[in-house]
Parts: structure tokens; sequence; C-alpha cells
């Protein structure tokens, strides 16, 4: 897994500002507290892209959103296009975010990698993630799922001794989720994250904002 | 037939050869029945029964080409299986059900792992415009027909047709999107393809197993083969155990043989007992 953060000059007045956003349509993003951002110049083509799938993940952030937190995409709505690349990776997408809305966010982004990528996933938890001002959502993982084969633990069988970790085809893989996500400040400070791992790891970012959250109560 | 008939059938695909054109000419009349009434939780429990039918036959199916040495078909049919299988496995869970779901679930990963394909095509592709398949409105931003992929409207599964899109590259990958993209050497000049993979793993599993509800499992074992069987490779080659892109002399070379890797099936009733070069057959403790 990988977490990475660089400094950014990037805040939501430039993305108000790109070509591909309306006059009427920056008014109208003018007090979202997340912005689901577009790429531009993939290959030849000019003008934003989103990764494949970002309408579903807009609908199911949309729908779980509490009512004072407004996200939305960074595009005029005919503008909308999406992009589908090989999938060594699920693209989740980029986003921009007011960092009272992060842990809501990021708690979110694992529910959905969940439902949609890890299903299939050993791990199983519920979680709780708290916001800052005080809405909670939970977390909650489609009921566990053994993988261990019943059918064949009466079958004994010998080890040969020279044995190493077995190697698995790569599209056998756990799916790996990757995004990235400016946080904003209330100073207007600005920070770039770039997420990329399984499920199991993003829970683990998420139990890390959630401490953060946590202390800063105190 | 009724419904629980219906059920009772599926059930028995274990022991029974079931005629699943039938059931699903059943199926389809129950659902429209369904539907006229406005019975969506019995129109959504036919389109389970229907995708359970679709599931094991696509795996009946496969089994049986791979029977056949019909590898490629198979592997396609796999896929369908296993995809039919993740719709599914949204509305209804497969681990405590009787239609052994979870069995075909499982053994798909396993042929899959014995099949020798590694590198596929994938397309990139932009989509431009996409309509749901359930009222046929085109996806608008911030005006959609509220009508959520994977979920089920009347007895039918909710879908994103992509209807404009501009393909912008094809990638080769080792993780494919979808796993029939698998790529061929192509023979020639004329358009056939020519397959050239090692299907002897499979031929080997096929020649103990019947049925495909037989049980059996795998398990990959790296051994070390003696370097003598390597002579003709000189330090500065690429690996001959063809898992790096180190020299031999950088990789293997430093150990007691060459790293190479070993199918090892357990079955539980093998029907018979061949031992092909390159094969560990283990026996069972009974
Ligand atoms: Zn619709
Ligand atoms: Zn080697």
């Amino acid at each position: 897994m990988s977490l990475t953060s660089k400094e950014t000059t990037e805040n939501f007045e430039t993305w108000l500002n790109k070509p591909f956003v309306s006059a009427e349509l920056k008014q109208s993003l003018a007090d979202a507290s997340i912005l689901i951002l577009p790429t531009e110049g993939f290959r030849n083509h000019e003008g934003p892209l989103f990764p494949v799938h970002t309408s579903e993940l807009y609908e199911f952030l949309k729908s779980k959103m509490p009512e004072d937190t407004i996200i939305d995409i960074c595009v005029d709505s005919d503008n909308f296009k999406e992009l589908a690349l090989h999938s060594d990776y699920k693209r989740i997408g980029n986003f921009i975010v007011k960092e009272m809305a992060l842990p809501l966010l990021i708690g979110l982004i694992l529910l959905y990698a969940q439902q949609k990528y890890f299903k299939d996933d050993q791990s199983s938890s519920t979680q709780v993630v708290s916001t800052t001002n005080g809405a909670s959502t939970t977390v909650n993982n489609s009921p566990n799922t053994t993988v261990v084969n019943t059918n064949v633990t009466v079958v004994e069988k010998e080890k040969p001794v020279e044995e190493e970790k077995p190697p698995v085809k790569k599209y056998h893989n756990p799916p790996k989720i990757k995004f990235s996500y400016t946080v904003v400040d209330t100073t207007g400070a600005c920070k770039e994250f770039e997420f990329e791992g399984t499920a199991k790891d993003l829970e683990t970012v998420v139990e890390g904002l959630n401490k953060l959250n946590g202390d800063g109560d105190r | 037939m009724e419904i629980d008939k219906i059920k009772e059938e599926l059930s028995s695909v274990s022991t029974k050869e079931i005629n699943y054109s039938e059931l699903a000419e059943i199926l389809k009349r129950k659902k429209a029945e369904a539907v006229k009434l406005s019975d969506e939780p019995l129109a959504k429990e036919i389109w389970i029964l229907e995708q359970v039918c679709k599931i094991q036959q696509r795996y009946l199916e496969a089994f049986n080409k791979i029977k056949q040495r019909d590898f490629y078909n198979a592997w396609c049919l796999l896929e369908k299986a296993e995809i039919g299988l993740l719709f599914l496995k949204k509305h209804f869970s497969i681990n405590e059900n009787p239609y052994q779901l979870k069995f075909i679930n499982d053994v798909i990963r396993k042929y899959q792992s014995i099949y020798p394909y590694r590198l596929f095509f994938s397309t990139e592709l932009i989509e431009k415009e996409k309509e749901c398949s359930i009222c046929g409105k085109v996806y608008k931003l911030r005006d959609s027909c509220g009508h959520i992929t994977g979920e089920i409207y009347n007895g039918e599964l909710c879908l994103w047709k992509v209807t404009k899109s501009e393909l912008v590259g094809v990638a080769v990958v080792e993780n494919p999107v979808h796993k029939y993209a698998v790529a061929f050497l192509k023979s020639g000049e004329g358009e056939g393809v020519e397959d050239n993979y090692d299907y002897s793993s499979l031929e080997y599993l096929m020649k103990l197993i019947n049925q495909p509800f037989d049980t059996w499992d795998i398990d990959f074992v790296v051994k070390y083969v003696s370097h003598n069987l390597f002579k003709t490779y000189s330090p500065d080659e690429t690996c001959p155990c063809n898992q790096t892109d180190k020299t031999y002399s950088e990789c293997c070379l430093k150990e007691k043989g060459v790293k190479s890797l070993f199918h090892e099936f357990v079955v539980e009733k093998p029907s018979k007992e061949i031992i092909l070069p390159n094969s560990i057959a283990i026996k069972l403790s009974k």
C-alpha cells in the first residue's frame, strides 16, 4: 500500500476556473465541500475525462451525503465522459475536499469500493466513520465469506519438503484501488494525497483518520 | 411447474441432468406474470433462479469443453459463469445454498489458475454516451433516471449500455478487464490464430476427474530442478525459471536448482492413475 502526500497550489478556485466549467456551473459549485475532478490531456484527447464508473460513484456519494455536505462533479453535464482503462488498478478518481468533509469522503469511498470490488475479500468489518460535525456513517461490509474449501478437508496429503510461497496468477490478485484527493484546510492551505492499495489498506487509513478526529475533539 | 419445484430441480444439479431450456421458458412466463401483478419481490426471486440456471449451464458446458479439449471456449464460458456469479452475489448469498454455486465459484478460480494464459489484451475506451438498460434513458450528469446499476427492477438487471465510444488504445496486460481477450499468436498471413499454449496440466487433471461436481483441489509448489538439465543456458541469459527478468547467474544459479512451478492435484475419486512427466501425483491417505 502507499499513501503519499505533496504540497500543491491547486485549490477549489483553480478548478472552478477551468474552461470546462461554465459560469453558471461555477456558481452552483461554489458551496461544494467535495468535487470530483477530471484528468486532462489523456493521449491525444483534449478535454476532461473521468475514470469509468464515475457516474455510479457520484450517484452513490450523493445519496449517502448528509444534507449539509455538497458533492458535485467539476464539469458541465454535456462535457462528461468516462475513460475505461485496463484494470491493474481500479481507479476511483480524483477529488478536492474541504478538511471537514474528508473523513466522510474516505469512509464512503471505502464502502463503495468494498461493495463494488471487494465482495470476495475475506476481510469483514464494521466501522463507524465519524465526522467533525458529529454526523456519522456506518461502513458495513457484506457477511463474512469463507474461502476455505470445506469439501477437501477430509483429504490429508504430504507436502513436499522443498516448498515456497506459491505464486498466483495476476488476475487473481486481490483488487487494488487508486485515488487521489487534495485537502483544503480552514486556512486555505492545500495538500494532495494519493492512495494505492487494497480494501484492508484503506481500512487502516480510515482508522487513522478516525483517530486523528478523536484527538482533535479532546 | 411451481417455483418450489424449480428450486428442487436446480438443487439436484450434481446428480441429474436438468432441462434448462424448459426451465427458462417456465421462468420467463412466471416472471411476466409477476411483473403484470407488480410483484417486485417475486420477479426478483425469479431473476435469481434464471441467473442460477445460466451459471450452472455455463459451468457444465465449460466442463464438457475442457473434457473435449476445447480449452479456449471453455475458458470463455468459465468467465461468463464468473460474471453471472458476480451479479448474483449482490442479491443472493452463495455460501449456504443448495445450487452448488459455492462449488462452481471456487472451482472456476481453480481452473483459471491452471490455465496457461498469462497475457491479455485490454482496450482503452472513452465512453461518450451510455443508456440505462431498464428505461433506455441516456445518462445525463445531474439528471439521472435514478436506476442503479446492478440492482433488479421488474426482474431485470440494471446495466449501462455504452452507445457511443471511442477506442483510444489497446494494452497488453496480465490482469485484464475481460479474461476472454487472451493473447494468441497469429498464424501466417491469414485470419487464423494458433493456440500454442501448453494445456498439459489441464489434460492431466481431466484424466483424474470424471464428473463436473467431483471434488478436487490444487496447490502450487515450487521445486528446484537440477542445474544439469539447463546446461545449454549461459549464466548471462535470462533465467530459465521464466519468473524474472534477471539473468541465470543473478537468479537461480545461486540456488540449488532452477525454480519450477508444479501443480499438485488433490482428487477425491481419481479415475485412473496416470503420471505424466513433470507431474507429481499425490496419493490420498484414506
Ligand atoms: Zn433508468
Ligand atoms: Zn530463476
